[in-house]
C-alpha cells in the first residue's frame, strides 16, 4: 500500500467520523463553542499537527541543532 | 502494627549488597511484593511519629487519600521495574534501585518537612548511582551534573524548610496562600525536581545516559514525587498553569526532532509532567484529581515505554532512530508492547492516558481557562506524532539502517512489560478503579460518545498531518542545545574567570605581603647576633617547624566527637 493510499484511507476514516458526529450530535457539557462544533477535533488535529511540525522542524530545530557535542572540548581542558 | 513500606524498602536496600547472589535475586522479587502488600494495606488517617530535638516530632508516616494513591503506584512500579532488571543488575545497582524507591515512598509518606528533606536528598543520591552504574565516561559526567543540579535544588528546599521550621511550622501544609520567601525557596526546589522550564535540562541530559533499568526507575520516580509535593504544598498557584503549558509544548517540540529513543521519551516526561503541573496550577478539586490520576497513568505507560526502549537498546545495542529500522520483523513482541505504551500516552480510548488526560482538559475548561485547554490539547497532537508515529515509522517499519545482531530478550523483561501493558489497559477500561481512590470526590465519566469520537478524530488527523510531512519529519543525527548550556558554558566561564581573578589578587597580595615581611625580618633577628656575641657564621639557626607546637589532629577529632555526643545527649534527653 503506497503512502498516498494510506493518506487517503486516513482521510476517508476521518470523514466518516465527522459524518457519525453529524448523525449523533450529542455534546455533554459544551463549555465553549468548539466543544459542540462538528468536526472541530479533526480540523484542530490537522492544523495543529502542521503548526507543531512547522514550529518544531522549521523554527526550533535550526536554532538548537549543532554538528557535534559542543561541550566536549571545554570539558577536556 | 503498621508496616511502613518505605522503611521496609530502606532496610532491604541497605542489606541487599551484602547478601549472596541467590538471596539477592530472591529479594529482588520478594521485597517489592511485600512492599506492595504493605502499601495496599495502609489505611487513611494512619500516622506515626517519633520525638526529635526542640520538641519537634518527626512524622515519618502519614496516610491520606493523596499519599495512599502515590505509594500504591510507586510500589507497583517498583515491582515491575525490579522484575525488569532481574537478569542483569549488579549489587550496587540493586541497592540504588531499592533505596531510590524507598526514598521516594518516604517523601510521599512524610508528614513533616525534616523527614521529607531527608528522603528527598536520599532520592537524589541513590538516583545518581543509577546513572553512574552505566560505567562509561559520558554517564560519569552526566551523573555529576545530575547530582549537582539536585544538590542545588535540595539546598534551596533546605533553605526554605529551615526558615519554615524556625518559624515553628514543621508539619507539611499547603503554602499556596502564604507565598513568602521560604515558600518561594521550597517552590523552586520542588520545581527543579518536577523539571519545570527552564530548570528541566538535567532530565534529558541524565536519563538517556543511565542504565536500561535505571532509566525505567528514574522516569517514574523523581518527577512524579515532585508532582505529589506540588499537589500537597502548592495547589492553585497561578504561575504553575503557564509553567505547565510551556513544559507541555516545548517538551513535545523537542521530542519531535530528537533522534535517540530515550531522549524522545525524556522530553515526553517533561511534556506529560506539564499536564500535571498545569492542573496543579488550576487548583480546583477536579484539576487536582486530574493531576493525581495523570501521574498514576503516566507512571504506568512511561515505565512501559522506557522498558520497551531499554529492551530495544538491550537487544540491538542501538537506540537512535537513524540506526534502527525494521524492528517489527525481528522483535515483534517488544514492538507491540511499546506501541501499546505509545498509544496510551497519546490518549487512545481504552488505555489509561485517555481517562486521566481527559480529566485535566475538562478541569481547564470548567475553571474558565479555554486557552490552557486548547494548548494542552494541541500538545497531545504532538505526543502522538513524536512518540508513536515517528518511532513506529522510522524504527519499527522499513529496513535496518545499520547491521546488528539481535540478542535474545530475557523472559523477565517480557513479563514485566506485559504486566504493565495489562495495567494500562485495565485502568483505561475501568477508570473507576482509579477514580474512586483519588483525593477528592468526583463524578466523571470519560467514555461519553462525543469524547470518544473527538479523540478518534484528533488521532486520525494527527496521523494525517504526520503522513503529509513524513519526509520533513525524518530524524537526523544532531546534537541538541538546551538550557543546560547556561550552566555548562557561561557559568563555567564566569566561575573560571572569577577564580582566576581571585587567585591573581591573592597571589599579588601575597607577594607584596611576603616582600614586606622579608624586609622587616632582619630587625627581629637575635640581637646577640648583631653584637657578634655568638658566631653567626658557624651556627645555622634551627629551622622553624610549625608542627612542633601543634596538637595532633587526633586530639581535635576526639574533642569534636565528645562535644557532639555531649550536646546530642543534652538535647535529646
Amino acid at each position: 500500500m503506497g503512502q498516498k493510499n494510506v493518506i487517503l484511507s486516513f482521510a476517508i476514516v476521518g470523514f466518516l467520523s465527522i459524518i457519525v458526529e453529524v448523525i449523533f450530535p450529542i455534546h455533554y457539557h459544551p463549555y465553549y463553542w468548539w466543544h459542540a462544533f462538528i468536526g472541530f477535533d479533526y480540523i484542530f488535529g490537522l492544523l495543529g499537527g502542521f503548526l507543531l511540525i512547522f514550529i518544531s522542524k522549521g523554527i526550533l530545530f535550526p536554532i538548537v541543532k549543532r554538528k557535534k557535542d559542543i561541550y566536549e572540548r571545554s570539558e577536556e581542558e | 502494627m503498621i508496616l511502613h513500606p518505605a522503611l521496609i524498602m530502606l532496610g532491604a536496600g541497605i542489606v541487599i549488597p551484602f547478601v549472596p547472589h541467590l538471596i539477592r535475586k530472591i529479594m529482588l522479587i520478594v521485597m517489592p511484593l511485600i512492599v506492595l502488600v504493605a502499601s495496599y494495606n495502609l489505611q487513611y488517617g494512619q500516622q506515626q511519629s517519633i520525638g526529635f530535638i526542640n520538641n519537634i516530632d518527626l512524622v515519618y508516616l502519614k496516610v491520606d487519600e493523596l499519599s495512599w494513591i502515590f505509594v500504591f503506584i510507586l510500589s507497583i512500579v517498583s515491582f515491575t521495574a525490579n522484575l525488569f532488571s532481574y537478569n542483569y543488575s549488579n549489587r550496587i545497582e540493586v541497592a540504588a534501585q531499592f533505596l531510590y524507591v524507598a526514598s521516594s515512598m518516604g517523601v510521599v509518606l512524610a508528614g513533616d518537612w525534616i523527614t521529607l528533606l531527608f528522603f528527598w536528598e536520599l532520592m537524589a543520591i541513590s538516583s545518581t548511582f543509577l546513572v553512574w552504574a552505566k560505567k562509561d565516561e559520558t554517564a560519569k559526567k552526566a551523573g555529576i551534573r545530575y547530582f549537582l543540579v539536585h544538590f542545588f535544588g535540595g539546598n534551596l528546599l533546605l533553605a526554605g524548610i529551615f526558615i519554615k521550621v524556625s518559624q515553628g511550622e514543621y508539619l507539611i501544609n499547603s503554602l499556596s496562600q502564604n507565598m513568602d520567601i521560604a515558600s518561594i525557596f521550597i517552590l523552586i526546589g520542588i520545581s527543579i525536581n518536577a523539571a519545570i522550564y527552564p530548570l528541566h535540562a538535567w532530565l534529558p541530559d541524565a536519563y538517556p545516559k543511565s542504565t536500561i533499568s535505571g532509566s525505567v526507575f528514574m522516569s517514574c520516580l523523581t518527577t512524579k514525587v515532585a508532582v505529589y509535593c506540588l499537589v500537597r504544598v502548592f495547589p492553585g498557584v497561578p504561575i504553575l498553569i503557564w509553567g505547565g503549558v510551556v513544559m507541555c509544548l516545548l517538551g513535545v517540540l523537542y521530542a519531535m526532532f530528537a533522534n535517540d529513543l530515550r531522549v524522545i521519551l525524556s522530553y515526553h516526561i517533561i511534556s506529560q509532567v506539564g499536564y500535571m503541573v498545569a492542573a496543579v496550577g488550576l487548583g480546583s478539586e477536579l484539576a487536582l484529581n486530574g493531576a493525581v490520576a495523570h501521574a498514576f497513568s503516566h507512571i504506568l505507560y512511561k515505565s512501559l515505554l522506557f522498558m520497551g526502549a531499554g529492551t530495544i537498546l538491550y537487544a540491538t545495542g542501538f537506540s537512535k532512530l537513524t540506526d534502527l529500522g525494521g524492528l517489527f520483523k525481528k522483535i515483534p513482541g517488544v514492538v507491540v508492547l511499546y506501541f501499546i505504551g505509545s498509544l496510551a500516552i497519546s490518549g487512545f480510548p481504552y488505555l489509561n492516558g485517555f481517562t486521566s488526560k481527559a480529566v485535566i482538559l475538562s478541569a481547564a475548561s470548567v475553571t474558565k481557562y479555554p486557552e490552557v485547554e486548547l494548548l494542552l490539547y494541541l500538545a497531545s497532537v504532538g505526543t502522538l506524532i513524536s512518540t508513536c508515529l515517528k518511532v513506529t515509522y522510522y524504527s519499527f517499519l522499513g529496513e535496518a539502517k545499520k547491521s546488528y545482531d539481535i540478542k535474545k530478550v530475557p523472559i523477565n523483561m517480557y513479563i514485566s512489560m506485559i504486566i504493565t501493558a495489562v495495567l494500562c489497559f485495565v485502568y483505561g477500561s475501568f477508570p473507576n478503579l482509579l477514580y474512586n481512590r483519588l483525593p477528592f470526590e468526583m463524578n466523571y465519566i470519560p467514555y461519553t460518545f462525543d469524547h470518544v469520537i473527538s479523540t478518534v478524530q484528533i488521532l486520525l488527523a494527527s496521523t494525517l498531518a504526520f503522513l503529509f510531512f513524513v519526509e520533513i519529519m525524518e530524524p537526523k543525527e544532531y546534537f541538541l542545545l538546551d538550557t543546560d548550556w547556561l550552566y555548562r558554558k557561561p557559568l563555567v566561564f564566569v566561575t573560571r574567570k572569577t577564580s582566576e581573578v581571585v587567585v591573581a589578587i591573592q597571589e599579588n597580595l601575597g607577594a607584596v605581603w611576603g616582600t614586606g615581611i622579608l624586609s622587616i625580618v632582619p630587625f627581629f633577628n637575635n640581637p646577640f647576633r648583631k653584637l657578634n656575641v655568638i658566631n653567626s657564621e658557624n651556627e645555622t639557626p634551627e629551622k622553624y617547624d610549625p608542627d612542633h607546637y601543634r596538637f595532633s589532629i587526633g586530639l581535635a577529632v576526639t574533642i569534636a566527637i565528645m562535644v557532639f555526643v555531649g550536646s546530642f545527649f543534652y538535647v535529646r534527653f
